[in-house]
């Protein structure tokens, strides 16, 4: 018996269009009147690594603008940052990116 | 109270007056799941997103997220109510010692007390900025103080974990 590979190329036309509109998700922590600035600065650069002037910098944003997008990119990894961000408790939400 | 760390990293809060010492202890309660107000609750578990049409995401959220995030406060919770049993005393005032390993919880614990306690004084800026000394008789006056000796101690754990 011979078995033999397909090799066709299957188009998933929905699948690509979905992909190809997906906007990309944005991380916004907002502006609480209790986390301290020196926590928030602390868990940014634990979550994103973020040097310590870059965290400071996002810090500083959320408490004079209210907000701060931290980061943006595909959902998955933004879930899992608004998950980290959430377990230390902050207010990180997720939200659909204009940028 | 005072503040040292030791050469083996170790976190001591000394001299602790047992008025101090209660609220200190009153923590594991202050975080206790099943004791948190709506509001509290609210803004321990935010939800993943504000976006009107995203419901699927929220309700997924809900179901697979949130309980990771109750087992993690969970976590942190026996790690704080471990440390205040071994609470010292000595002529009167007391001792707590944190481990570096234990020391994230703590500040994950401290930062949720203030929350809950903040929550339940409505986020009232104005209360929450006063410079007034609270009168600790009143329960909101007691909730200030908490939220202040908490960070207090939150603040001392961060600059040396820095």
């Amino acid at each position: 018996m011979i078995l033999t590979m397909a090799t066709e190329t299957i188009e998933l036309p929905e699948l690509k269009e979905s992909i190809a509109t997906s906007p990309p998700w944005a991380v916004v922590v907002h502006n609480d009147p209790v986390n301290l600035m020196s926590y928030v600065s602390r868990v940014f650069r634990e979550v994103f690594g973020y040097s310590k002037q870059r965290a400071e910098k996002h810090m500083l944003e959320v408490h004079k603008k209210g907000r701060s997008i931290l980061w943006s990119g595909e959902r998955e990894r933004a879930e899992l940052y608004v998950q980290q961000l959430q377990s230390h408790l902050l207010l990180a939400k997720l939200e659909r990116s204009s940028e | 109270m005072d503040f040292s760390f030791s050469r083996a990293k170790v976190f001591r809060f000394r001299k602790i007056h047992p008025l101090l010492a209660e609220f200190i202890r009153s923590i594991p309660d202050t975080i206790d799941p099943e004791q948190l107000s709506d509001e509290a609750q609210t803004r321990i578990f935010p939800g993943v997103t504000d976006e009107p049409d995203l419901d699927t995401m929220r309700s997924e959220w809900k179901a697979y997220v949130e309980p990771d995030l109750q087992e993690h406060f969970r976590s942190t919770r026996e790690v704080v109510v471990a440390d205040l049993k071994q609470m010292t005393e000595s002529k009167g005032l007391l001792e707590l010692q944190i481990s570096p390993a234990h020391a994230e919880a703590w500040l994950n614990a401290l930062n949720q007390a203030r929350l809950v306690l903040a929550a339940d004084l409505g986020f009232d800026e104005k209360i929450l900025t006063t410079t007034e000394a609270p009168d600790i008789t009143t329960e909101d006056g007691s909730r200030v103080f908490r939220l202040n000796l908490f960070a207090f101690m939150q603040q001392c754990l961060i600059d040396r974990m820095d």
